[in-house]
């Protein structure tokens, strides 16, 4: 494995000639960066990996029925498993998905599970990623680039090979289109953050990549117009625009973003949109705590994976707990993302603790507390030397037709030694994820 | 790789990502001419000349800023790191009908003049691999884009641009005659998005008879027809 470290500015090169980058707004103006790869791998072995594929599976198939439940039949509120305000003060909570059913009954076709690994090897889920996650379009190229840069080092470990997650998107895609027409990818366009991976993955699952405008809505079905103004039907779009800019008829009306009446074609079942509208419901940090409860109570299993020690102070029981050891937890605004609105209370003033009590005095459904993980550290480089830096892991499970988690995902890491922020946006690098194959027993 | 349904928008971007990927080639080859020129004869005159024939918006003082200028100046419009950023502006939002392996050529051309301009050196050979990048770039159309309206959007970019560039710089009538040629075969495939009216002016024009580029109405006249064919 050595060769593949010491290969790290030589895949970094590589990645600049792919043109393997994100883009981050700053006072107002776009900029677009490399994002550090760094080469020591992630290694997680196959007896963990099995334990993680089972967890992340059963977690993704209670998500999806709780989703499916919350637009229709509302069981898991009127049995009391989950409070209503939890689910109508959402932000996430969309009134206009009500009664709707998407193809084959899928709404979160591709979620992005944040995990992370505590020192005694224990796995904890920090958060689930319903609406629009991105990330594993890096470690797929990375991993297309360190077997090109480094060939023996993949000769000589028995790393499992990752290089369909196109063919999972892509075989998803195609099941969801049910024959319709065409699959698309529907970017916002070329400033957004993520613009990099949705043109990736639309040259490696052959899909066309849509803009906003090239789709319209007429009786009811959606179109992609060519060149010669000949209409293509679309039976898949795996969208890239968030839900409140998906349709100016529906939504946020001044969206350029959007496809006017893609919702009337939606309702009707006429196309698959990927991930469904809606969904910001389940990823909700308040919701989140609840996601062990839905295990139980749609699947009558005992969850697998844990969910980081959680505290809700709409609960009195936490409410008086995390008023009382607010400067040991980490709290979270429930309306934030991408590591913005994360606070660890050992790092604030007397004054800037007690101004964050009376936020949460006022309004208890904004907040969520947890208890700081002791994480297990990942090595990196820097420069040509071995630092210990927090890392947390992106899995990647795609649900069509059966669930099936990416054997891979995104590791990423805070380059900062005091931070437990590893968001790309926030300065953050990645490395690839290596999932170990089972070992046969003679 | 998709075969089909080209957007309109899609359409006009290859057709510029043609453009200026043979501008810039053809840009690295004139201005290696002119700098040459300026060792033996008077500077200003060269420099004169190149901005006349560009029809020029950027003018600079001195022979070394003319230089740095028309390489590394993002404010000229006209200059090398603009055209390249113009590519890549295109080129980045099409990278499922060229691939990642062709679209690596102008962003390795990007990379290599950035870091260049970092350096403000003079000495045109240090964008020789510029050259090679966007030769390695057709290269890589020819061996990777097998659709063949989107290598016809391509082609007829790199040939208005081949034209213009080759009329200002009064190039002789074979090397505009074969460029021209070879955008009407592109014509006879997309017959919708050529303007019927400019293709029979520029058939009319542009013939061993007329050929006059020393005539400053007849070359504005061409210009005006070629950059006014393709309705993108």
């Amino acid at each position: 494995m050595d060769a593949l470290i010491e290969s790290r500015d030589t895949v970094n090169r590589w990645m600049e000639r792919f043109g393997v980058r994100f883009g981050v707004y700053k006072n107002g103006v776009f900029n677009e960066q490399l994002f550090p790869f760094d080469s020591i791998p992630r290694i997680i072995s196959a007896d963990d990996w099995v334990v993680l594929e089972k967890g992340l599976v059963q977690r993704v198939n209670a998500l999806n029925k709780f989703l499916y439940d919350v637009y229709h039949d509302k069981y898991i509120i009127k049995d009391g498993i989950i409070p209503s305000e939890f689910v109508y003060s959402s932000k996430g909570y969309m009134p206009e998905c009500e009664g709707i059913t998407p193809t084959h009954n899928v709404y979160a076709h591709i979620a992005g599970i944040d995990l992370v690994q505590a020192k005694d090897g224990q796995w904890f889920i920090l958060e689930d990623n319903l609406r629009i996650p991105s990330g594993a379009s890096y470690p797929m190229i990375a991993r297309m680039i360190t077997r090109k840069v480094s060939p023996q080092t993949f000769q000589n470990n028995a790393v499992v090979d990752n290089r369909n997650y196109n063919k999972l998107l892509g075989d998803m895609m195609e099941y969801m289109n049910d024959d319709r027409g065409i699959s698309v990818i529907l970017t916002p366009g070329r400033y957004n953050s993520a613009f990099f991976e949705h043109s990736y993955l639309a040259e490696k699952t052959g899909s066309i990549l849509a803009f906003p405008g090239d789709l319209t809505v007429e009786n009811d079905m959606v179109y992609y117009t060519d060149l010669d103004r000949e209409r293509h039907r679309v039976g898949c779009i795996y969208r890239r625009v968030s839900d409140e800019y998906l349709d100016p008829l529906v939504f946020e009306p001044s969206s350029l973003l959007g496809v006017p009446n893609l919702m009337q074609a939606y309702r009707k079942g006429n196309v698959a949109i990927v991930n469904a509208l809606g969904n910001g419901v389940a990823d909700d940090k308040g919701i989140y705590y609840f996601v062990p409860k839905m295990i139980k109570y749609y699947l009558h299993e005992e969850p697998i994976l844990h969910n980081a020690p959680t505290y809700l102070p709409y609960y009195k029981e936490d409410y008086d707990y995390i008023l009382a050891n607010i400067e040991k937890l980490v709290i979270k605004d429930v309306s934030e993302a991408g590591g913005y609105g994360v606070v660890f209370g050992r790092d604030l003033t007397p004054k800037k603790l007690a101004e964050l009590k009376q936020l949460i005095i006022d309004e208890p459904r904004h907040w969520i507390a947890q208890e700081v993980i002791d994480f297990k550290d990942l090595e990196i480089l820097e420069g040509n030397d071995r630092v210990e830096r927090k890392a947390d892991l992106r899995a990647f499970v795609i649900s069509g037709n059966g669930t099936k988690v990416w054997q891979s995902g995104l590791t990423r890491f805070s380059r900062n030694p005091n931070s437990f922020v590893v968001n790309s946006s926030q300065g953050g690098g990645f490395k690839d994820t290596w999932v170990m194959e089972q070992v046969q027993q003679q | 790789m998709i075969g089909y349904a080209i957007s309109a928008t899609k359409a006009n971007r290859l057709y510029w990502l043609g453009r200026y990927a043979e501008r810039v080639y053809i840009s690295l080859h004139l201005l290696r001419r002119y700098y040459d020129r300026m060792i033996d004869g008077d500077s200003k005159d060269e420099e004169i000349e190149y901005y006349k024939r560009i029809d020029a918006s950027c003018t600079y003082p001195d022979a070394k800023s003319f230089k740095l200028g028309y390489m590394y100046d993002k404010k000229n419009p006209s200059s090398l790191i603009s055209g390249i950023e113009q590519a890549n502006d295109n080129a980045i939002v099409l990278r499922e009908e060229i691939m990642s392996e062709t679209f690596s050529y102008i962003q390795l051309s990007l990379c290599h003049i950035q870091k260049e301009a970092d350096l403000q050196d003079e000495n045109i050979n240090n964008l020789q691999c510029i050259t090679d990048y966007l030769l390695a770039f057709w290269g890589s159309i020819d061996e990777r884009v097998f659709d063949e309206r989107i290598r016809n959007l391509l082609r007829m970019g790199k040939l208005v641009e081949n034209i213009d560039m080759h009329i200002r710089f009064n190039y002789p009538y074979m090397r505009i005659r074969e460029a021209y040629d070879a955008l009407k075969k592109c014509s006879d495939c997309e017959e919708r998005i050529f303007d019927p009216i400019m293709l029979k002016q520029l058939d009319e024009l542009i013939t061993e008879d007329e050929y006059n580029v020393d005539d400053l109405n007849y070359k504005n006249k061409v210009l005006k027809y070629i950059n006014h064919l393709v309705l993108l």
